[in-house]
C-alpha cells in the first residue's frame, strides 16, 4: 500500500514501530499506567511541533502563525412555541419509528412506564440516576412492583474472589435487562432528536442495551432545532474545563437498511423508543 | 497486503460486472432508492442547503489550509483528557501500534465499528497476524466479512448481495437454519454480536469528525454498534486520517445537517456520539482507555499538491457514487479498492500510486453530477482532469528512449490535429467547408474506417447528415433553394 513512500524525515517515529512494537520506546511509553507515566515520562510538550506536524506545516507551505479564527455562525432564532416543540417533536420521532406520549404529569408517569413494562412482560429493569431526581423514588416504586431493578453503577463492588470490576459486574448486569428508563437532557424538534449528556446520569449502557428504552424529557428543554442545541452546549456543558465524557443523540430506534437496502429495526441497540414528556 | 489493490485489472474488473446480471439489478435499485432518498432529504432543507454547503466548504478550506494548527490543538485536547495520541506515518506504523497495544494488554478479541481507515490500513489482517480475532459489527461489514470479501459502497458494504445470498451466507458459517427473512437474518446477527460485544477487550472505531477546541470525537451510525464499541470494551482505539479535524464543536451544526442528508437521506442518523477523552472513576461508564491514532497514509502528500488538495475535504457520505453514471453501472467492487465511485477515482490513485491506478481518473464522463451532490462542493470532475493529465505527462516520462521516438510522433500527430481542428473552427466559412470535406471523406473511406477503429471499437462514429442544419433551416424556413440543396434532393 502506502508503504513504499517511506521516506523518512520522522524515521524515528515509522522504523521503530515496524515489525516488532512492543520493544519500541515509543510503544512502551504507551503502555505504562498513568501513575507511572507521570514520574518517568514528562508531560507532551506542544509548543514542539512532532514530526508529522512539521511535515504538514512544510506541505501546506505555512508558517507557524495562528490562523485568523473563522467567523462564528449566526444563531438561529426560532419563533416556535413550546407547543409548537412538543408537536413538532412528537410527529418527527413518529416518523422514525419512535413512541411518544406528550404531556404527561409526573406522578402518572411512574405508572405509565409500569403498565409498559407489564404489558411486555418485562421482569429485570434498570433505572438511570438523572430519573430518580426527575421522579423521586422510582426504583423503590417499580421494585414495589415486583421488578428486578438494577443498582446504580456506584453500588456495585470490587469482587475480590473472581477479581471482576464493579464496571464488569455492571455490565454483565445490564445485558440481560428488559428495559431501560433515562432521562434527556435536551431534545431537538426538527428532527425528533433526544440528547443525553453523561455526568451524574449514566446512561451510556441503559439507552442502549435492553431492547425497550423509555426516556423521560421535560417539556421546556426541546429546543427548535440541531443550531440551537449546539449553541447551547457550547456556551453550557462544554465551555468547561473538562467537556462531558459522552453526549448522544438518539433519533429513533436502533434500525439497519444492509440487506437489500430494506430498514430494519433492532439491530444491535433497542427495538423500541418510548419518550414522556413531562408536563412540569 | 498488495494483492487486496485490484485497480491494475480495472478493465477486466468493470468488464465481469457489467456482465454480471444480478449486480446490474442490485445496483440499479440501490442507487435509485439512495438519490431519490437524498433528494427528499435535501428538497426539506429548501433554499438553505446551499448555503449550508458553502459554509461546509469555507470551514473544510480554513480547517486543510491551517491543518498543523487544528491538528496540534485536538492532540493536545486529547491527551489533556486523559487520552493518548498516536501519530501513524503509514499502515504498518498504525497496525504495529494497535497490535501491539492489543498485545500488551493481554486482548485476544476486537469488536470494530466500520470505518474507511481501518479498510485502508487492512487493520483486521493485521490483528489476525497478530492472534486478534477482530470481529465487524455493523451488519453490513460482518456480513461481508463473513463471506471473506469487500465492502463495495461506502456506506451500504454489502449492497452487492441479495437476501438469498445472504441467507446462504448465514446457515453456511454460522450453522443455523436457512432464512430469507430479513428481521430473523438480523436478529440472528445481533445475538451472535452481542456475545462478543459482551468478552472483547478492545473497540475500534474511525471518527466522523474530530473537533480541535474540545479534543471531542464524533461518530454518527444508525445500528448502536458504534455506541456499544466505545461503551463496552476497556480499550478505545479510535482512527483518523489527518484531514478529520474541524476547529469547533459549533462547525458540526453545519456537518451533522448534511452529512445523514446526503448519505442515507436521512434528517438525522439514529445515533450520534460526542466523545471527550476518558474516564476519570473507577464508577464511570466507559473505556478505561482511549489511543487516537492519527494517520497520514499518504495524506501529506496531497495536501502538498495545491491542485488536489481539495481531496482531503470529502467527509466519504458516499452521495457520488449513487449519482455516478460510470458507479450505478460498475458498482464499488470494479474501482479495485475500497474507495469506490468518483471520490475513489480521485482518492485511489493518490493514495496506491498513480502508476497502479491510471486507468481510474479515466472511468467518469465528467457529467460533473458528483459535484452537484457533493455536501462540501468538492470540483471532483475538475480534479481527475488534472490526475489525467498528470498520468499522461508520468506515462510520457517514464518511456525507454527508443519507444519515445515513436511516442514523440503519436503527440506530434496529436498536437497537429488539435492545431487544424482550431484552424478550422476559427471562421464560419472554414468550418463550413471542413464539414462538406470530412462529409465527403466519411463516404469515400466508409464508417468502419481503418483510420477510426480504435475509437469505433468502443464508440459509434455516426454518419453525418447529408445536409448541416443551416441549410436544412434557410431551405426549410427561409425557402431559398440553393444550386447545392437540390443535388441532395
Amino acid at each position: 500500500m502506502a508503504t513504499e513512500k517511506v521516506e523518512n524525515t520522522d524515521a524515528k517515529v515509522s522504523r521503530s514501530s515496524s515489525a516488532v512494537p512492543p520493544a519500541s520506546d515509543h510503544l512502551n511509553s504507551a503502555l505504562i499506567p498513568d501513575t507511572l507515566r507521570l514520574e518517568s515520562t514528562p508531560a507532551p510538550d506542544t509548543r514542539r511541533p512532532t514530526p508529522m506536524l512539521s511535515r504538514i506545516r512544510a506541505a501546506l507551505g505555512r508558517g507557524d502563525h495562528e490562523p485568523n479564527p473563522l467567523e462564528r455562525l449566526p444563531r438561529t432564532y426560532s419563533e416556535a412555541s413550546i407547543d409548537d416543540r412538543i408537536s413538532l417533536f412528537t410527529a418527527e420521532l413518529c416518523k422514525v419509528g419512535g413512541n411518544v406520549e406528550p404531556l404527561v404529569d409526573r406522578r402518572s408517569a411512574t405508572t405509565q412506564i409500569a403498565e409498559m413494562l407489564k404489558a411486555r412482560a418485562a421482569t429485570a429493569v434498570a433505572v438511570s440516576n438523572g430519573v430518580e431526581s426527575l421522579l423521586p423514588n422510582a426504583r423503590e416504586y417499580f421494585a414495589g412492583q415486583g421488578f428486578q431493578v438494577t443498582p446504580s453503577l456506584s453500588e456495585f463492588q470490587f469482587d475480590s474472589s473472581s477479581g471482576e470490576t464493579p464496571a464488569e459486574a455492571y455490565k454483565r448486569t445490564l445485558i440481560n435487562v428488559d428495559a431501560g428508563v433515562t432521562t434527556a437532557d435536551y431534545a431537538i424538534a426538527d428532527t425528533g432528536t433526544l440528547v443525553l449528556v453523561s455526568g451524574s446520569e449514566q446512561h451510556r449502557l441503559i439507552s442502549l442495551v435492553p431492547p425497550l428504552h423509555i426516556c423521560l424529557l421535560k417539556q421546556d428543554s426541546i429546543l427548535p432545532n440541531l443550531a440551537e442545541l449546539i449553541y447551547r452546549v457550547n456556551d453550557g456543558p462544554y465551555s468547561k474545563t473538562r467537556p462531558p465524557l459522552v453526549m448522544t443523540f438518539i433519533t429513533g430506534p436502533s434500525r439497519t437498511a444492509d440487506i437489500e437496502l430494506t430498514l430494519t429495526i433492532g439491530v444491535h441497540g433497542p427495538r423500541e423508543l418510548q419518550v414522556f414528556i413531562c408536563s412540569q | 497486503m498488495q494483492d487486496e489493490i485490484h485497480t491494475e485489472t480495472f478493465v477486466e474488473n468493470y468488464r465481469s460486472a457489467l456482465s454480471n446480471a444480478q449486480l446490474q439489478k442490485a445496483l440499479a435499485i440501490a442507487t435509485t432508492k439512495f438519490t431519490l432518498g437524498r433528494g427528499m432529504a435535501v428538497a426539506s432543507v429548501g433554499d438553505e442547503w446551499n448555503l449550508l454547503r458553502e459554509r461546509a466548504r469555507e470551514i473544510k478550506e480554513h480547517s486543510i489550509a491551517n491543518l498543523d494548527h487544528y491538528l496540534g490543538k485536538f492532540a493536545a485536547k486529547i491527551e489533556e483528557l486523559g487520552g493518548r495520541v498516536y501519530w501513524a506515518r503509514d499502515a504498518r506504523d498504525a497496525n504495529a501500534y494497535i497490535t501491539g497495544l492489543a498485545r500488551d494488554r493481554g486482548i485476544s478479541l476486537a469488536v470494530k465499528s466500520k470505518s474507511m481507515m481501518t479498510e485502508e490500513i487492512e487493520l483486521n489482517h493485521a490483528l489476525a497476524l497478530a492472534g486478534v480475532e477482530a470481529v465487524e459489527t455493523d451488519l453490513g461489514e460482518y456480513i461481508v466479512q463473513l463471506a471473506g470479501e469487500r465492502p463495495s459502497h461506502i456506506i451500504a458494504p454489502a449492497i452487492h448481495k441479495t437476501r438469498g445470498d445472504v441467507a446462504d451466507l448465514f446457515s453456511e458459517k454460522l450453522h443455523v437454519e436457512r432464512t430469507e427473512e430479513i428481521e430473523r437474518m438480523t436478529a440472528l446477527a445481533r445475538r451472535v454480536l452481542r456475545q462478543k460485544f459482551a468478552t472483547a477487550g478492545l473497540g475500534v472505531t474511525g471518527a466522523n469528525f474530530a473537533v480541535a477546541e474540545t479534543g471531542t470525537i464524533v461518530l454518527v451510525e444508525n445500528e448502536g454498534n458504534i455506541r456499544l464499541t466505545t461503551s463496552l470494551p476497556r480499550v478505545h482505539v479510535a482512527l483518523m486520517g489527518i484531514e478529520k479535524v474541524i476547529p469547533r464543536l459549533e462547525d458540526l451544526a453545519v456537518f451533522l445537517r448534511l452529512l445523514p442528508r446526503s448519505a442515507s437521506g436521512q434528517k438525522m442518523s439514529s445515533y450520534v456520539s460526542f466523545i471527550s477523552g476518558v474516564k476519570t472513576s473507577p464508577i464511570d461508564e466507559g473505556p478505561e482507555e482511549l489511543h487516537v491514532v492519527i494517520l497520514d497514509n499518504g495524506r501529506v502528500d496531497i495536501l502538498a499538491n495545491e491542485h488536489l488538495r481539495e481531496s482531503l475535504y470529502c467527509i466519504r457520505c458516499g452521495a457520488c457514487l449513487n449519482t455516478c453514471p460510470v458507479y450505478q453501472k460498475i458498482g464499488g467492487h470494479a474501482y479495485g479498492w475500497i474507495y469506490p465511485g468518483p471520490i475513489g477515482a480521485l482518492l485511489t490513485p493518490q493514495l496506491v500510486g498513480r502508476e497502479r491506478a491510471e486507468n481510474l481518473p479515466f472511468a467518469s464522463s465528467l457529467c460533473g453530477a458528483c459535484r452537484e451532490v457533493c455536501p462540501i462542493k468538492i470540483n471532483i470532475p475538475d480534479m481527475l482532469l488534472h490526475l489525467r493529465h498528470e498520468i499522461k505527462e508520468d506515462a510520457a516520462a517514464r518511456v525507454p528512449a527508443p519507444a519515445r521516438a515513436s511516442n514523440r510522433l503519436g503527440r506530434r500527430l496529436e498536437a497537429l490535429g488539435v492545431k487544424a481542428w482550431r484552424a478550422a473552427m476559427k471562421t464560419r466559412r472554414r468550418y463550413e467547408r471542413s464539414a462538406r470535406m470530412a462529409r465527403l471523406a466519411q463516404s469515400a473511406l466508409g464508417n468502419e474506417s481503418m483510420l477510426f477503429n480504435r475509437w469505433t471499437a468502443t464508440r459509434d462514429l455516426p454518419p453525418m447528415a447529408p445536409r448541416s442544419f443551416r441549410e436544412e433551416w434557410e431551405s426549410r424556413m427561409l425557402g431559398t433553394n440553393n444550386s447545392k440543396d437540390k443535388e441532395v434532393k
